[in-house]
């Protein structure tokens, strides 16, 4: 009875890869991150549309489980606790300082969401050597708006990915890539906030992938309120009599879903009655502004052409102060109503999910 | 005519530098790959085993120790794949520079 006893304390619950499908994919909360795939050291998982498939023996080393953002494993304070920011907030987590900046680059902002903040930071690094390459969302080639995960390797490939596709995509897959295919050592990560807890888990979390932690030497973190499976977001446009194909530009500002052909606008509704359309992990997501990236960008709270840069760590600020210094980007300080606005955003999505 | 050639040849080697290196007094720089004895960090492996599945030589054994399950490498098995470095998700075992190997006893062979 003893030695049974003795035996069950010592009985360790491994969390396989079946128990992720257990605990995040079949409840409906998996973001299709794709930090599962990268993971996984033995080449087990692939990514479908519907989520990771098992397409190998699993070896039961754990590292999809500790590593997935949505994992019950995925501690808050471990992540908090990796930053060493100045400012703690509850709502637009710990940071540094929040500023409004813009690109001076001609040719990112032809092609730029927003500010083009995230593609300048992307060639001020790739041009200083200080990454490698960058993880990035770039546009299919075969279906029209749908984002394929990229290794940006050249400045050409970032001004490829440059512009937001409002879709989700299994960006972190290319990690993959990027580490053992092109062999990189230090890459940057740009992704909404479900990846960008992926690739801090990652980096902090004792028995997830810490190989690949290692390797990313940047997270840029992008502001989101949800995103929209691809396949419906076309229905939705059909629905309203606009080929998908001939979309210049998605843009959601002010409230409303924005959609240009060229340069004017056929659509303008909003987000509200695209409700039903959103991805529905992102009803248990609280995080607007990516709580645990080294730089969060994103459009709320600085006017039009200008995005909102929340530094939140050291390599954050090395990364967005070197830009500015060298005459990348040029920074202004954000409005106070900015920042309330942008608090009152990121409040709503903490307290509605 | 070729005894004179002969001749030249061996006077010229004969004061040439050796090609060779005076090995233990001095040693040859290692390539940045080279794969020498493993360095284990056992802060960061969290004992899941995949480096003694994928081990063509059966080299490692997950041993417990004070409670703590870890890999031991054995020298004598190893054939210096390092599928184990490859493999391992959390990055413990690195290459090691180390190369002179030899021993008395195979226990000194056990890499803990
Ligand atoms: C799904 C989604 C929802 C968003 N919702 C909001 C919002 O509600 N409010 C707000 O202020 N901002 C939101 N943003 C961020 C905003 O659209 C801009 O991306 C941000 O302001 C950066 O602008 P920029 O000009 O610097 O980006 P750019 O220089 O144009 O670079 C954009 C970068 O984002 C990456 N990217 C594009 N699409 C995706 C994707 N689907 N997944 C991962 N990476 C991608 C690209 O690889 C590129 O590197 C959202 C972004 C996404 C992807």
């Amino acid at each position: 009875m003893e030695a049974l006893r003795k035996a069950e304390e010592n009985f360790v619950v491994l969390k396989a890869f079946n128990d992720l499908v257990l605990d995040v994919v079949s409840k409906d909360l998996c973001t299709k991150c794709g930090m599962c795939v990268s993971s996984c050291q033995v080449h087990a998982i692939s990514m479908t549309d519907e989520g990771p498939k098992s397409v190998g023996p699993c070896r039961q080393c754990e590292a999809c489980y500790y590593g997935c953002p949505r994992s019950p494993a995925t501690s808050e304070e471990l992540l908090k606790a990796s930053l060493s920011s100045e400012k703690k907030d509850d709502i637009l987590g710990s940071y540094n300082k929040i500023v409004s900046a813009r690109t001076v680059l001609s040719e990112v902002k032809s092609v730029a969401q927003d500010g083009g903040v995230v593609t300048t930071l992307l060639i001020y690094a790739l041009e200083e050597g200080l990454i490698d390459g960058g993880i990035v969302a770039s546009k299919s080639t075969i279906e029209a708006w749908k984002p394929v995960p990229k290794v940006a390797l050249s400045i050409n490939d970032v001004l490829e990915a440059a512009g937001t596709k409002y879709s989700n995509c299994p960006s972190l897959v290319a990690l993959k890539d990027a580490l053992y295919g092109y062999d990189l050592s230090k890459v940057c990560v740009v992704g909404v906030p479900c990846q960008v807890t992926a690739a801090r888990n990652v980096k902090v979390q004792p028995k997830a992938a810490r190989k690949i932690g290692d390797k990313i030497a940047f997270i840029i973190g992008l502001f989101c309120m949800e995103s929209f499976p691809h396949v419906k977001l076309a229905q939705f446009l059909t629905s309203n009599g606009i080929d998908i194909a001939k979309v210049s530009k998605f843009d959601i500002k002010e409230g409303k879903f924005r959609v240009y052909m060229g340069d004017a606008e056929v659509l303008s509704v909003p987000i509200r009655n695209l409700k039903d359309y959103a991805n529905r992990f992102c009803e248990t997501c609280r995080d607007l502004t990516s709580w645990y990236a080294d730089v969060s960008v994103g459009a709320i709270g600085s006017g039009r052409d200008w995005s909102t840069v929340i530094v939140r760590s050291d390599e954050g600020a090395k990364l967005f102060d070197g830009a500015v210094q060298n005459g990348y980007l040029e920074v202004k300080d954000i409005e106070s109503d900015g920042i309330e606005s942008l608090r009152k955003i990121a409040k709503r999505k903490a307290s509605k999910n | 005519m070729r005894l004179p050639s002969l001749i030249r040849e061996v006077w010229a080697n004969l004061l040439k530098k050796p090609a060779t290196v005076k090995y233990p007094f001095e040693k040859l720089p290692l390539s940045k790959t080279y794969r020498g004895k493993h360095e284990l960090m056992r802060d960061r492996c969290v004992g899941c085993g995949l480096c003694a599945k994928i081990c063509p030589a059966f080299a490692i054994t997950m041993r417990s120790v004070y409670g703590k399950v870890s890999p031991e490498v054995d020298l004598a098995k190893c054939i210096f794949c390092y599928q184990c470095e490859d493999v391992c998700p959390r990055g413990a075992i690195k290459r090691g520079k180390e190369y002179e190997l030899a021993s008395w006893s195979r226990n000194e062979m056990i890499v803990r």
